[in-house]
């Protein structure tokens, strides 16, 4: 059972001055187990999809649905589907209302109906695999540093336990070993057969950990497919994103140094590495 | 110059920066890196007064930020740009955003008007002059505030993670922003997550645990923290050409290329 969009469109505020539409057109299937990255330029209409996708913005026309289940049904089919699509919002900030930490990442598993004596254990669980120190439980979320606050938006979303795990930017702001630990926590839930969506502005995130990139431009799904197809297109600069420095590098060198072939022994290996990008 | 002397604070009672000495001079172009937690938007809040010492003393040019009388002096100095650009816009269009903080610092009204646009070219968005801000991307909300701070003509420019919320494209514009500013005679401090981005400066801090425990060129620090930090293929890359005394310092994808290209032309003509 798959998210589905069918010809969905989304328009902020509208019939006012600041009508504004974020989202045009977009047909997109997500089956069960995969693992979709999402690119494109900040203001593309990358956060309002995955919105759209746990029913906190309901389509203007089109639908969405969650294994079948309308997200726009005026019932509580809405309890349903957020108990499905878990999301980590772009700005954790937006998401924490409680007074501490563990009260933030218990809420939903107690909302959803974790006993008492087991929400201690889900907590704990949920910290450790994003990395926050146990000392952080007692604190307000407001007053952590900015990875740290992050950490707990994850946290709180994965102590629920959903089908569908979705992530708008969740590696913004975290520091290297802990995307990591973020990637190999991704990881470990795909072999749980969780379906994982992310949002990233990180190329190399993208073609490292997904099997299917999905490249926004201006509220419209511009690519959609596998890996290969992605890296060999010729539209990254186009779509808002630069390849990582090191093939930059190669292709400047290229442009400038016709016969790439040097004789110089302390180069050569460098430039062979170079030219193996370019090719 | 920016002086720490001894510099200890705490949160409550969670020690977050612990005996910190450190001496910033004019003109230089610094990263702050380190580990989530480690304390660097602590140390930047303590430069512009927004956070004091527990013990210890923070300097501006001379200045004791502990001294009420000064921070208004010291905030002049010091601009100070946020990793969350949105909470620090104000005004309802591009321009006025700008003119907003000179205003407060009670810049005269036809100089106001000069500035706006020299900063609004330097950031190369004179177009975007009379937009409102929240129709801006992320990248150019960024880069308004940097605008906005610029403005004011403050001696130091401090910024949080300028480039961890936007697209590559923006990040390049902002990391290049920071190398004109630098060469413009700023003094500006910045951290990243991004270490491909500390090539651009000559002077790495690395934070941990509250603690300074390496200050040096990017080749040094990264020799130390490669374990605790990770690496990547592009630093790791400038790092072999250095061991074989191709180049003598890290640089961006830019100057890297000209100089390869400078390399290999003289040897095809050998
Ligand atoms: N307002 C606050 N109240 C209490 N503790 C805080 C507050 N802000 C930060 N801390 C704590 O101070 C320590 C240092 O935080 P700081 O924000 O300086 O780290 P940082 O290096 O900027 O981290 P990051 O890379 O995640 O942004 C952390 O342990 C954090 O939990
Ligand atoms: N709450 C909102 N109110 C009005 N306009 C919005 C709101 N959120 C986003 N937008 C607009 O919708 C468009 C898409 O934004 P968004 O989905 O946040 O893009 P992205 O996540 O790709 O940066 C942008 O033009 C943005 O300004
Ligand atoms: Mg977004
Ligand atoms: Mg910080």
């Amino acid at each position: 059972m798959p998210i589905l969009f069918e010809e969905v469109k989304y328009v902020y505020d509208p019939r006012t001055p600041f009508e504004k539409e974020a989202l045009n057109n977009i047909n997109l299937k997500i089956s069960e187990g995969e693992f979709v990255t999402i690119l494109g330029k900040t203001g593309s209409g990358k956060s309002t999809l995955l919105q759209l996708m746990n029913g906190i913005l309901k389509p203007s026309s089109g639908t969405v649905s969650v294994d079948k289940i309308l997200t726009s049904r005026n019932d509580d089919s809405i309890f349903n589907i957020r108990r499905r699509v878990g999301l980590v919002f772009q700005y954790p900030e937006h998401q924490f209302f409680e007074e501490n930490v563990f009260k933030e990442i218990a809420f939903g598993p107690k909302n959803f109906g974790v006993e008492a004596n087991e929400l201690n254990r889900v907590v704990l669980e949920a910290v450790e695999m994003v990395g926050l120190p146990r000392t952080v439980l007692s604190k307000s979320p407001f007053n952590l540093s900015g990875g740290e606050k992050r950490k707990v938006a994850i946290a709180s979303v994965i102590s629920c336990n959903p089908k569908y795990l979705v992530f708008d930017e969740p590696t913004s702001g975290l520091d290297p070993v802990s995307v990591n630990l973020f990637f190999d926590m991704v990881k470990r839930f795909r072999k749980f057969g969780k379906t994982i969506i992310i949002v990233t502005h990180s190329v190399k995130e993208a073609i490292q950990n997904s099997e299917r990139i999905i490249v926004m431009t201006k509220g419209q799904i511009v690519f959609d497919g596998d890996i290969q197809t992605f890296i060999k297109s010729k539209k990254l600069i186009e779509w808002g994103m630069l390849p990582p420095p090191l093939y930059r590098l190669a292709w400047k060198i290229k442009e400038k140094v016709d016969d790439f072939d040097i004789k110089d022994d302390r180069l050569s290996e460098a430039v062979s590495l170079l030219k193996s990008m370019i090719n | 110059m920016i002086k720490f002397d001894r510099v200890y604070f705490q949160y409550d009672n969670l020690p977050v920066l612990k005996n910190i000495d450190l001496e910033i001079v004019e003109g230089e172009l610094i990263v702050l890196l380190g580990l989530n937690g480690s304390g660097k938007t602590s140390l930047f809040k303590m430069i512009n007064g927004l956070l004091k010492p527990s013990s210890g003393k923070v300097f501006v040019d001379g200045m004791d930020t502990k001294e009420e009388a000064l921070l208004w002096e010291i905030r002049k100095k010091v601009g100070m740009i946020f990793q969350n650009p949105e909470s620090q816009i104000v005004g309802t269009t591009v321009e006025e955003d700008i003119a907003f903080g000179m205003e407060n610092i009670g810049v005269p009204r036809d100089e106001m008007i000069g500035r706006v646009d020299q900063v609004l070219n330097f950031v190369k968005m004179s177009e975007l002059k009379h937009v409102e801000p929240h129709r801006l991307s992320g990248g150019q909300k960024q880069l308004l505030c940097i605008a906005s701070t610029l403005a004011m003509h403050p001696k130091y420019m401090v910024m949080d993670e300028p480039t961890s919320m936007i697209d590559p494209i923006s990040r390049e514009n902002i990391l290049k922003t920071i190398v004109d500013l630098h060469r413009l005679g700023k003094t500006v401090l910045f951290s990243t997550h991004i270490l491909d981005e500390i090539v651009i400066a000559p002077r790495v801090i690395y934070l941990r645990n509250g603690k300074i425990v390496f200050d040096g060129s990017p080749i040094e620090v990264i020799n130390s923290v490669r374990e605790e930090f990770g690496t990547s293929d592009f630093i790791e890359f400038q790092s072999d050409l250095c061991r074989r005394g191709i180049i003598d310092h890290f640089m961006d994808v830019e100057k890297l290329s000209e100089r390869l290209v400078d390399l290999c032309q003289s040897s095809l003509k050998k």
